[in-house]
């Protein structure tokens, strides 16, 4: 009895300390981000808090953040809504539908994964120029809508419901579209919910290409806001820098938070088969 | 055993929009950029000279790009090694019965929210050569501070260290979920047998793990060629003396500010079999698919 | 989608009337016109070059500036080459001076020299350093706007401390190394005496101030391209030599590249000299008054003996081609109201980036500006003792930004040990001649 209990609080202070290693790089970054400059410029480092939280007013205003905070959000946003729905309908279509080429169409959704945008980011660009969507909203949202990864899930999610819903559905005359809505969307909730937390924070972390499509302060995106603070203080002022950063991580911890659970499930159903 | 809907145009109607985006944003582009690589191409596009593979002897008789490759190689084995391992032991702390696991969880998978670049520019702070806390703390213990940013061979172990710490919420949750579907029974059986946990790990646990450990190893490799872009502009910019130049960067040099478009546009296509590469051996091995997100 | 549709139709239009573009003879504004202008300036500077081009836009009620921060000069740049892919370039944007020649064979811009035609621009009355810098064959081809050379700068507050004359910052390479060594020694509690990014730019004002070429062919600027880079000559091993010296030997910080760095550890004392750009000035004078220390600048070291002087650097603006008559007008006469005097002497003010022109220099001598601020006038002093020629001139190159980076890792690897000098630089030197031959035969 007394070994075990020995044993447990061995195991809480282990993952104690697995916290704190994990968070540490993080508080070491709101520790500096409450010094004022003399601090922050202070030789050797001052590494206990103080209460300048003017930092965070700075580094808000220094590269204007709340408009970045915005185009990050909308553009996940709207890429994570047209991808859901794109991957819903081609996943649709490969489960529910028997027609001509099938397989080829399947084989090139499946291609699609070996071409990461690294792969093509050279005629991307050159694409997205000639079609005047550098520095736009569409040339950071169209080139992100289909996704080999969500059709997956979906058909994943698809052939595990009971194949009787659809024959009886069937046999009271219901449509291929209204089956879609009323019956496979509903039953799909926790994939959408691991895709919605998947693509949200995949797009909100791009880095690469949206510092090549865009240039003005009104389409940058809080990734590069990242960088530009870094940038535009000529001294590494790191209490705001740091400020800033600190800021750009609360919406994405607050989707990872808030759809934990329905996206531990859609993981765990991935990882199943 | 299937059923179907009989409708002769609707599932092609419905594969329209995820095939116009496919085609003209990812094939189209993947085709012209292997198309560029045959060229010699003017730094402003005006002019390009068929080349045939020149750029592609050039890439491969470079001292640089040879190094950039086993920079690249060293960077994602130290990230699969050292964040597997870590992930591996805190999923395991995680996988007990303790009060307060969920919680717990919560503050130790977090890190999948961050971005590449928010811990590049966490750790350049950390590490910075000016007023840097960490190279305060190391001198602390060691006597002198270590030039964490400005070696090459410490640069690349502060780039390993922030590419594990971002990476370490999604390879924790993955082992979560392997664990939780390990069988008990094995558990008990082998328990009864009087293995002792540590044996217990190695001979049943490990074992029926593997093929999450392998589809993580994937994706932690396709992480640090790709993802870790942000991580590197923000933290290191490829230097110091190439140390952290790793194949994407490269790329970006290449094409960004060196504007040796034909070049970049090999380079592309060479990053292009790595990723076939990889995924073939993931489906050879596991059957299973690669997502790069 | 129609406008995108013409503009597609025009695209293809494109190299037939371009050559028509420009050859009128007179040409005026007659109607409102709106123009784009790109700049590389971030931070505080952003609000200072909106203030210009509003006083710009009251005195020219025809013409609409939208201005522009772009990121980094290379961010504006790449910005620029796409902007010109989908037919919208900026009709103005600001680059650094090692793009001079890569820009000049572009097929995207206009000489400013083709448009003065319509406008006369006086320049006669820039400092010839600047001017010289980015003139090809004598042609003018962009606008100088933001100059700047090094300078060096000391904690004088230290230097008495450490028993040194705080009036007499070190002059020569050896001078730098002999004060360095009394600082050390001082128990000051200094990360090391001296730092500077690293960054080629000072490799390159070290061959200026030994008046030797970074490149043959007359340092590129006598009408022929440069086939092979001479960096690697017994000028860059001195220079290098004496850098990387230095470090080995506990004297100098290395802070790696960037711009903050340096700065940083300057104005925290973790070193008592550093090497930056003259437009620090207020910046670094700021920093140190904030800690209660003084700070003194001097011009930055050379070789004794050696003859020559520094080169001007920063940033031009550039117009690009394809536009109407008319808008390209309306960017002369941006441009040409951003390089004259009230324009200059508010930017000079307002960064410490020299003023271009020589009368707006006088102008601020007669206003007792450099008696208020004379850490400014260290560095007009130095400028103004560099003589010409055409290494002093700067080297006119293709492949500049890659020649940079090819510099700096060859001094990141003699750092390291990795490399002697010699092998370092000549390493890089081979690489980058391979480089210049493929620009060359793109851009013959």
């Amino acid at each position: 009895m007394k070994k075990k209990q020995v044993k447990k609080l061995i195991l809480h202070i282990l993952i104690i300390l697995s916290i704190l290693t994990v968070s540490m790089p993080v508080i070491l970054a709101i520790i500096i981000s409450t010094q004022t400059p003399a601090e922050v410029y202070s030789s050797p480092p001052k590494i206990t808090p103080s209460g300048n939280f003017s930092n965070y007013v700075e580094a808000w205003k220094s590269v204007n953040l709340g408009r970045m905070m915005f185009n990050s959000a909308f553009i996940a946003f709207m890429v994570t809504l047209g991808k859901i729905i794109l991957s819903l309908l081609a996943a649709f279509a490969f489960t529910h539908f028997d027609f001509k080429g099938k397989g080829i169409l399947f084989f090139v959704v499946l291609v699609t994964l070996l071409l990461p945008i690294p792969v093509r980011i050279v005629s991307l660009f050159e694409i997205v120029s000639k079609l005047g969507w550098i520095n736009t909203y569409w040339g950071l949202i169209v080139p992100f809508l289909a996704s080999a990864t969500g059709t997956f899930l979906f058909i994943q999610r698809f052939k595990m419901i009971p194949v009787e819903l659809l024959d009886a559905a069937k046999m009271d005359g219901c449509s291929p579209m209204r089956y879609l809505l009323q019956i496979l969307i509903p039953l799909s909730g926790s994939t959408i919910g691991a895709l919605t937390v998947i693509e949200f924070i995949y797009i909100w972390n791009q880095y690469l290409w949206p510092l090549m499509a865009t240039n003005s302060k009104e389409m940058r995106v809080v990734q590069i806001g990242v960088k530009m603070m870094i940038q535009a203080d000529a001294m590494n002022n790191w209490g705001i820098i740091m400020a800033g950063v600190m800021m750009t991580m609360v919406p994405p911890l607050i989707v990872f938070f808030t759809m934990q659970q329905s996206f531990m499930k859609g993981f765990a159903l991935a990882s199943d088969k | 055993m299937q059923s179907y809907f009989k409708n002769k145009w609707l599932p092609y109607i419905l594969l329209i929009p995820t095939f116009i985006v496919l085609i003209v944003f990812l094939f189209y582009p993947a085709f012209e950029t292997f198309r560029l690589s045959l060229y010699k191409v003017h730094p402003f596009g005006i002019r390009k000279i068929f080349a045939g593979f020149y750029n592609f002897k050039k890439l491969f008789t470079s001292a640089d790009y040879l190094h950039s490759f086993s920079v690249s190689f060293i960077f994602s084995v130290a990230v699969v090694v050292v964040g597997l391992f870590v992930a591996l032991m805190i999923a395991l702390l995680l996988n007990q019965k303790l009060k307060g696991q969920l919680i717990y969880r919560s503050f130790l998978i977090w890190p999948y929210a961050l971005s590449p670049a928010i811990a590049g520019a966490i750790f350049r702070f950390l590490f910075n050569p000016a007023n840097g806390y960490l190279g305060y703390f190391s001198s602390l213990i060691v006597g002198f501070e270590p030039p964490w940013l400005t070696n090459s061979t410490l640069a690349l172990v502060v780039i390993t260290a922030a590419a594990t710490w971002k990476n370490l919420g999604y390879n924790i949750i993955f082992y979560l979920a392997g664990l939780q579907n390990v069988q008990k029974e094995a558990l008990e059986a082998a328990s009864i047998d009087g293995a002792g946990p540590v044996k217990r790990f190695s001979i049943v646990t490990f074992p029926l793990l593997s093929p999450i450990t392998f589809f993580l190893l994937i994706m932690n490799l396709i992480y640090s060629y790709f993802a870790s872009f942000g991580l590197i502009d923000v933290l290191t910019e490829g230097g110091p003396a190439n140390g952290t130049n790793i194949l994407i960067y490269q790329l970006y040099r290449d094409f960004f500010i060196n504007s040796k478009t034909g070049y970049a546009a090999a380079e592309s296509f060479i990053l292009f079999t790595l990723v076939v590469l990889l995924t073939l051996i993931q489906f050879k091995t596991t059957g299973k698919k690669v997502h790069y997100q | 989608m129609k406008a995108k549709l013409l503009m597609v139709v025009l695209l293809f239009l494109l190299p037939g009337f371009l050559f028509a573009v420009g050859t009128q003879e007179k040409v005026e504004i007659t109607g409102p016109v709106t123009i784009e202008f790109w700049h590389a300036m971030g931070g505080a500077r952003i609000e200072l070059i909106q203030g210009i081009v509003d006083s710009f836009m009251k005195e020219n009620p025809d013409i609409t500036v939208n201005v522009q921060f772009t990121g980094s000069y290379n961010d504006t740049l790449n910005k620029t080459k796409a902007a010109g892919k989908a037919g919208n370039a900026p009709h103005i944007f600001h680059l650094y001076d090692i793009g001079t020649l890569g820009m000049a064979y572009s097929g995207m811009i206009t000489p400013i020299e083709d448009l003065t035609k319509w406008e006369k621009i006086d320049w006669d009355a820039f400092f010839s350093p600047v001017k010289n810098y980015y003139t090809i064959d004598g042609k003018h081809y962009s606008m100088p706007f933001n100059s700047s050379t090094p300078l060096l700068y000391y904690n004088k507050t230290f230097f008495g401390q450490a028993g040194l004359d705080p009036a007499k910052p070190p002059a020569t390479f050896a001078d730098v190394i002999a004060v360095s060594k009394k600082l050390k020694g001082s128990g000051l509690g200094l990360k090391a005496p001296i730092t500077w990014n690293l960054h080629s730019w000072y490799f390159e004002q070290f061959h200026c101030l030994m008046d030797a070429p970074l490149v043959n062919n007359n340092n590129g600027r006598k009408g022929e391209f440069p086939t092979e880079v001479l960096f690697n000559r017994e000028p860059g091993q001195k220079i290098v030599e004496w850098w990387t010296g230095m470090e080995k030997d506990g004297l100098f910080l290395d802070v790696g590249p960037g711009w903050a760095n340096h700065r940083a550890a300057f104005g925290s004392g973790e070193v008592a000299m550093v090497m930056s750009s003259t437009s620090d000035v207020n910046q670094l004078t700021g920093l140190l008054a904030e800690k209660g220390w003084e700070m003194g600048t001097g011009f930055i070291p050379k070789p004794a003996g050696a003859k020559g002087g520094v080169a001007i650097g920063g940033g031009t603006l550039w117009i690009t081609n394809g536009h109407p008559d008319e808008e390209l007008l309306a960017a002369l006469k941006l441009v040409k109201y951003i390089s004259e005097d009230d324009a200059q002497m508010k930017w000079h003010k307002g960064t410490g980036y020299f003023a271009v022109r020589k009368t707006a220099m006088k102008k601020l001598e007669a206003g007792g500006w450099f008696r208020e601020n004379p850490n400014f006038m260290t560095a007009f002093d130095q400028l103004l003792e560099s003589p010409y020629s055409v290494n002093t001139s700067g080297a006119l190159v293709g492949v500049f930004p890659e020649l940079r980076s090819l510099v700096q890792t060859a001094i990141q690897k003699v750092y390291a040990g990795d490399m002697t000098v010699k092998e370092a630089l000549d390493e890089a030197a081979a690489k980058t001649n391979v480089s210049i031959k493929e620009w060359n035969e793109l851009n013959q």
